[in-house]
């Protein structure tokens, strides 16, 4: 049984047109997917839909045949987690200890090893994340929600600096782990990036603008 | 126009954007006015849909700053005619920075020094981009991952024109300085 199935799922914002039309796809456990679409494509929505953020118009989204929209709210980071662009927003404790050990009780996981940390290239801990730049921010999110929470199905909305060596090694760490964790991770992005993905999803959705 | 893309150390795009700004002022000898995205807020506020945005910008530049096009213009050199009308919150991520860095670009400066515009931008707004930025005075672009831009060939045809040689400049924290061809 695919982990990950997504059946004629559509999607509108209020009447406009489809930004999600018809869309099926199925991952199988272990399985990453490069998301690749146009800006407006509907890669973020369908992140969102993923993440059980919003309900598909039609069709129907299931995590190990459990259809996501009977999950409950509070157990849904077990089963799917959809990184934002702008999720470093939700950064608030002084430091990048305090932001682990928030992620690690309310995830009821381990805390990461030091192999985990240093694949992720942080600064020292007793750093404030908003003294992260981005690239460092978008980095700590994936240790944060990926690596840390540990989802069934994790779907990153794109990547700060794909040509950037540390941006690269911790995304290919964080896809190493979840592929013997057998998870299922998407990463949606305009264009192909130098980090093996085991499928190609095309997002050609309505411009939505 | 020029266009430069200064490779930097990454961090200056976050915390020293002003220094280097003076760095990059004193290698082109001209004031410099900065884009620094904020992403997914790039919005007056002031406005609900990307026509009233645009109309709102362009009716208040300065009078001895007019915008480089009026808003039909403006609307059909950025490709924005299918979006007049959709709430500027509404826009994905990447088209309400285009938007952002469109008003900006239609300012007319003498140089502007423009920090992480290739995050969440797709090759074809990027190509608009440069192509837009070489028409009036010199562009600086400093990206956390200069080869999204180095690394796109210019079109050369009506449909996707051509932008000038992009060049590579460099700054070491205490001076900006051009990059000798290999």
């Amino acid at each position: 049984m695919s982990l990950l199935h997504l059946d004629g799922v559509s999607f509108r914002y209020g009447t406009d047109a489809p930004v999600l039309r018809d869309v099926s796809f199925e991952l199988d456990a272990g399985a990453s997917a490069l998301v690749i679409g146009d800006n407006g494509s509907g890669k973020s929505t369908l992140g969102r839909l993923i993440g059980g953020l919003a309900q598909p118009s039609t069709g129907a989204i299931t995590i190990a045949g459990e259809p996501l929209a009977r999950v409950p709210t509070r157990q849904r980071p077990s089963r799917t987690i959809y990184v934002s662009q702008v999720s470093y927003l939700q950064f608030f404790r002084a430091t990048l200890t305090d932001e682990i050990a928030l992620a690690v009780h309310q995830s009821g996981r381990p805390a990461p090893g030091a192999d985990d940390l240093a694949a992720f290239s942080l600064p020292p801990l007793d750093t404030n994340p908003r003294d992260l730049t981005y690239p460092e921010m978008w980095r700590l999110q994936l240790l944060l929600l990926g690596a840390i929470f540990r989802p069934r199905v994790l779907y990153i909305d794109e990547i700060v600096a794909p040509g950037v060596t540390e941006q690269q090694q911790a995304l290919q760490h964080l896809l190493s782990r979840r592929h013997a964790q057998q998870t299922v991770t998407l990463l949606a992005y305009q264009r192909e990036i130098d980090v093996a993905f085991t499928t190609t999803i095309t997002v050609t959705g309505n411009r939505r603008g | 126009m020029a266009i430069y893309v200064l490779t930097a150390n990454p961090n200056v795009i976050d915390f020293g954007h002003a220094s280097l700004r003076a760095r990059v002022e004193a290698h082109l000898g001209t004031v410099v006015d900065v884009y620094r995205p904020h992403p997914f807020v790039e919005h007056s506020g002031f406005s609900e849909t990307v026509r009233e945005e645009i109309g709102l910008v362009l009716t208040n530049h300065p009078a001895d700053a007019p915008p480089l096009r009026t808003f039909d213009a403006f609307v059909e050199v950025w490709d924005l005619s299918a979006h007049l009308d959709r709430r500027v919150l509404d826009l994905s991520g990447g088209w309400r920075k285009y938007l952002g860095l469109a008003l900006f670009l239609n300012r007319p400066l003498r140089a502007r020094l423009l920090l992480d515009t290739t995050s969440h931008l797709s090759d074809a707004r990027m190509r608009t981009l440069l192509v837009r930025a070489a028409e009036h005075g010199n562009s600086v672009f400093c990206e956390y991952d200069p080869q999204l831009l180095l690394r796109l060939t210019p079109g050369g045809t009506e449909s996707a024109p051509a932008w000038p040689a992009l060049t590579p400049l460099s700054d070491d924290g205490a001076i900006v300085s051009g990059v000798e061809a290999r």
